[in-house]
């Protein structure tokens, strides 16, 4: 699974946004199709991200993803069509409400990888669930293709449809996002926020994402490059916390060497839920080339830690 | 490629920076890509500008046209894009 913990999204029809989309250091880049195109551009669009994908180089750490138009409107198959080539790496399907609005794009995907010699099954799709109908079938969403890498929430859609208020605390989504993370971790897929649509807030941002990600979620879609930087110190594993995930890590070495089934740190026990928190963070780091210690330098910053404060193991 | 033609005119881009607009007009047959570009770039790039216009068209089996484009810099994948936008919204694969 890649790192997604920021989802830039792209105005499909902006050429002069287009080219340097890749410079922010979004882990994602949507080029967007659907919400920030008015229908009388839906071609002009679809053409100029067709011949984008063809040429820019977005770098090799960027996911190049489009979000097309809801299958329920004409321009859905035809976005598909210009848009599945080498260069494109996923989908964002929205408005997603059943499992069939996945498939059918499924099936349209397979047909055009085939029909142009791509490798079949390597374009992933997103699912974003919008509507109150969609959150309640997330689950059955979630596990309904193998491409399916993650559901995602459309925050604007989602409040206009239940009837609420979009507010600095998300209380009319919040149960959604809830439900949402549940569907795709139960399906083995990861789950990824909304935007904060106030890019002049970046307090507001920082106090949505830690929330997010608290919650569980693997990152969030944002709407200017300023956000970018924001939400990955968020999502990215502080130093304190990958110096513990690789003491964790050389704890369960140390009690493999002795035959112990039983694992400590200092004098605290290590249990599996600890475990998969540090397997977790580390492969954060690595995905995120943050510094990671080796065990030799771990050893040797525990043994100065120790001689300063003249005391044991933590 | 497939011959094509053009059914009306049409046009696509916008007037914004790094951006054209390009309208094509159905044109006789054996008229060829006649060109018309306006702009700050019309000097400098020309025949670039004319050679990306002139092998999108044919790209698509348009043998006919009139093309008229004005710009602010852009790039030639957007000259491209907008080409192929007009020529679709113009009817050429109907």
């Amino acid at each position: 699974m890649r790192l997604r913990r920021s989802r830039l999204y792209v105005p499909g029809n902006n050429p002069k946004m287009i080219p340097p989309a890749g410079l922010y250091g979004a882990d994602v880049i949507s080029l967007d199709l659907e919400d920030s195109v008015p229908l009388e551009y839906k071609t002009d669009a679809r053409m100029l991200v067709s011949e984008a994908l063809k040429v820019i180089d977005f770098g090799p750490a960027t996911e190049v993803t489009v979000r097309i138009n809801p299958m329920s409107t004409p321009y859905g198959k035809w976005d598909i069509k210009q848009i599945v080539s080498e260069k494109l790496h996923g989908i964002y399907i929205p408005k997603v409400e059943s499992r069939e609005d996945v498939i059918q794009v499924d099936d349209i995907v397979t047909d055009l990888e085939e029909k142009k010699g791509l490798p079949i099954g390597r374009i992933k799709l997103f699912a974003t669930l919008e509507t109150a109908k969609g959150i309640i079938n997330a689950y059955d969403i979630a596990r309904c293709s193998k491409r399916l890498e993650a559901l995602t929430i459309g925050g604007e859609d989602l409040t206009a449809d239940l009837g609420g208020e979009r507010s600095s605390t998300g209380t009319a989504i919040n149960t959604a996002r809830s439900m949402v993370l549940l569907a795709a971790k139960a399906a083995g897929i990861q789950a990824i926020d909304t935007v904060y649509s106030d890019f002049g807030d970046p307090e507001g941002l920082r106090k949505e994402t830690e929330m997010i990600k608290t919650m569980g979620y693997d990152g969030k879609a944002c709407i200017h490059p300023s956000q970018v930087e924001i939400i990955h110190s968020v999502f990215d594993p502080t130093p304190e916390q990958i110096l513990y995930a690789v003491r964790v890590k050389m704890a369960i070495e140390e009690a493999k060497k002795k035959g112990s089934g039983a694992v400590a740190l200092g004098a605290k026990m290590i249990d599996r839920p600890i475990v998969l928190k540090a397997e977790r963070v580390l492969e954060i780091a690595k995905m995120a080339d943050l510094d990671i210690p080796s065990p030799e330098e771990v050893t040797e910053m525990m043994q100065q830690k120790a001689k300063k404060s003249g005391g044991g193991d933590d | 490629m497939a011959a094509r033609k053009l059914l009306r005119e049409a046009q696509a881009g916008t007037e914004e920076r790094e951006d054209c607009i390009v309208k094509l007009s159905p044109a006789e047959p054996g008229t060829g890509i006649k060109i018309e570009i306006v702009g700050k770039s019309r000097d400098v790039f020309r025949d670039e500008v004319f050679r990306i216009f002139d092998n999108t068209l044919h790209g698509m089996g348009i043998e006919d046209a009139i093309v008229w484009s004005s710009g602010k810099s852009p790039l030639n994948f957007t000259i491209v894009a907008r080409t192929k936008a007009a020529a679709i919204k113009g009817g050429a694969f109907e």
